[in-house]
């Protein structure tokens, strides 16, 4: 199996019939498994060309409605508000933002709210020089970060390994990207009471927050 | 397999016949001698429709057998395979063919905006995020914290395009440098163009068998020694992303299983996933146990096939290509021909242990399985 054993003659006899002539009659026996430009350039039968062999084009369109929970909710709404909500198990202690209502580590219903005062540093980042469409490119590149919030960290003391952190995915800016730095510390700077709405881009975006 | 190519003129079905029928031809075997077909594909929404399992039906011969479709993401092609393991040592088969396939040229013009619907619809997808932001921000916090520079990283990609030259179903094998790498585009800073594995389509089979089965088929088997699978959480932001742990305890589990106490010594082939450069050695830091030990065997060129712990040697994802849950299953596939001492030119001496891995969802899937000749 390791040798190329393809489409030799008693290959191609067990192919599918139609896929076997398709093969002899445009000699991709011998091309076949070139890449696809290779093949574009090649002299098609009629049947055969490439506007018969794409056959069909569809959408699908579907928009979701996603439902926030009874969590997320919350987080929301808090943040239409200018606060930053989490929620804290009573079991392991641990801050929980991105809120939830049970906490996966002791598996208990958590019921404690608390709420952040934005304060966070960075994680890791990174600069995306490409947008949400990867064929755009950007002049000016994004600075795309984990933010961790402070005083949620809990380590194991002797590694200094993260078990966990409360903490979000989201832009910095206000900062030129050779100035980011993994720690650096950061504050959420809200958009205008008047345009929030009950989203995670109801915080515009984090900028350092100096010493 | 089939060649792994940007784009097959075939349909997944064709895929999937042509792996199963080599497969079965190279065993001696036809449809009839299965028992059993556990397929694997990743996202329905590659092909646009659904339950898009059942297209493996007919062209790996499943009818009115019993068939299974095994989903874990990117780290499908190794979730296959380890399926495959429990049907036989349940002892309710003894022949189970296993099938993995990808057709990522399906979506037009591009597979990237549904890598993007696996961000979290109301916290993160408002942010525009795209696949990469996710790889560029590990990438970057595995950077910082073993001190690592792209220079380095970047040998990954020409080690590894090096050796798909020698991969008869390559996709993009290839004699770079260091230089090609950093030069090519910045796509999400640290992460370039080069630094990332292709779509692709392409489908592979393997045959599992029982013990008493395989020795009738084959005088060369490969026995699968050990298994392990972990899943970390899906909350990504609140976890250290510069250590994969989860793949540490998959492995692990596969390690006790196989009786392997020091894996550098008594792992011969290391076949982690490798979509981005930097996650092959990420990877094999948590095969290793020892986080920051792959970047510094990688200094030394302990990492080349001709090296003492060849890694990759088929050329991996980003030689070979990645068709998602068959990129997976290629990996064991190499496992396959190199412990068998059939992987002729990539041919690594002295192959008796190998051990391959996938990874995927949203940074936290480990699948392992150890292989001994």
């Amino acid at each position: 199996m390791t040798s190329r054993i393809i489409y030799t003659h008693d290959y191609l006899q067990q192919l599918p019939q139609a896929f076997r002539q398709h093969l002899l009659k445009n000699g991709l026996n011998k091309e076949y498994g070139k890449d696809w430009e290779d093949i574009l350039n090649k002299e098609y039968s009629e049947t055969w060309r490439v506007e018969n062999l794409v056959l069909s084009h569809w959408k699908i369109l579907c928009r979701y409605a996603h439902t926030p929970g009874e969590a997320l909710a919350e987080f929301l709404v808090g943040l239409r508000e200018g606060r930053l909500l989490g929620t804290r198990c009573s079991g392991c202690g641990r801050v929980l933002i991105p809120p939830r209502l049970f906490c996966e580590w002791c598996l208990r219903e958590v019921s404690d709210w608390v709420e952040h005062s934005g304060e966070a540093f960075v994680s890791t980042y990174s600069l995306a020089y490409i947008g949400t469409d990867p064929g755009v490119r950007l002049a000016e590149p994004n600075i795309v970060a984990v933010l961790w919030f402070k005083d949620t960290v809990k380590e194991t003391p002797s590694s200094k390994t993260v078990l966990h952190a409360a903490g979000l995915m989201h832009m910095i800016r206000e900062c030129r990207p050779e100035d980011v730095r993994i720690g650096m510390r950061v504050k959420p700077v809200w958009r205008p009471v008047e345009q929030r709405r009950g989203s995670i881009l109801d915080i515009s975006h984090f900028k350092p927050a100096g010493e | 397999m089939t060649y792994f190519r940007s784009m097959l003129p075939m349909t997944s079905e064709e895929m999937v016949f042509e792996a199963v029928r080599k497969c079965l031809d190279d065993a001696g075997l036809d449809a009839g001698d299965v028992d059993a077909v556990v397929c694997g594909s990743a996202p329905d929404a590659f092909d646009g429709y659904h339950h898009k399992g059942l297209v493996a039906v007919e062209p790996s011969g499943a009818f009115a057998k019993p068939f299974s479709r095994v989903f874990v993401g990117g780290g499908t092609g190794v979730g296959v395979t380890i399926s495959g393991w429990w049907h036989i040592a349940s002892g309710l088969f003894d022949k189970v063919l296993v099938v993995a396939w990808e057709k990522m040229s399906h979506p037009y013009p591009h597979a990237q905006p549904l890598f993007r619907s696996i961000f979290e619809p109301i916290l993160e997808q408002p942010l525009g995020p795209n696949l990469i932001w996710i790889f560029a921000l590990e990438m970057r916090r595995y950077m910082e914290r073993h001190r690592l520079d792209k220079e380095l990283i970047a040998r990954v990609a020409v080690k590894n395009k090096a050796n798909a030259m020698d991969h008869p179903y390559a996709q993009l094998g290839a004699k770079i440098t260091v230089d090609d790498v950093l030069k090519s585009p910045v796509l999400v800073w640290p992460v370039h163009r080069l630094d990332i594995s292709p779509t692709s389509d392409g489908a592979v089979a393997l045959l599992f068998a029982s013990e008493h089965e395989a020795k009738k088929i084959t005088d060369t088997p490969v026995w699968v020694d050990g298994v392990g699978a972990c899943l970390d959480s899906q909350y990504w932001t609140n976890r250290d992303l510069s250590y994969p742990y989860y793949v540490y305890l998959a492995a692990q589990q596969a390690y006790k299983m196989a009786g392997i106490t020091n894996p550098l010594k008594e792992i011969d082939v290391f076949e982690p996933y490798d979509p981005f450069t930097y996650k092959e050695l990420h990877h094999l830091d948590a095969l290793l146990g020892k986080p920051g030990l792959a970047p510094q065997l990688l200094k030394e060129g302990q990492l080349e096939r001709d090296g003492d712990h060849p890694t990759s040697p088929s050329g991996g994802l980003l030689g070979v290509g990645n068709p998602i849950a068959a990129a997976g299953l290629m990996k064991v596939a190499e496992l396959y021909w190199q412990l068998s001492g059939r992987a002729g030119k990539r041919q690594v001496p002295n192959a008796y242990v190998g051990v391959a891995q996938a990874w995927g969802d949203l940074m936290q899937v480990g699948q392992v399985v150890v292989c001994r000749a």
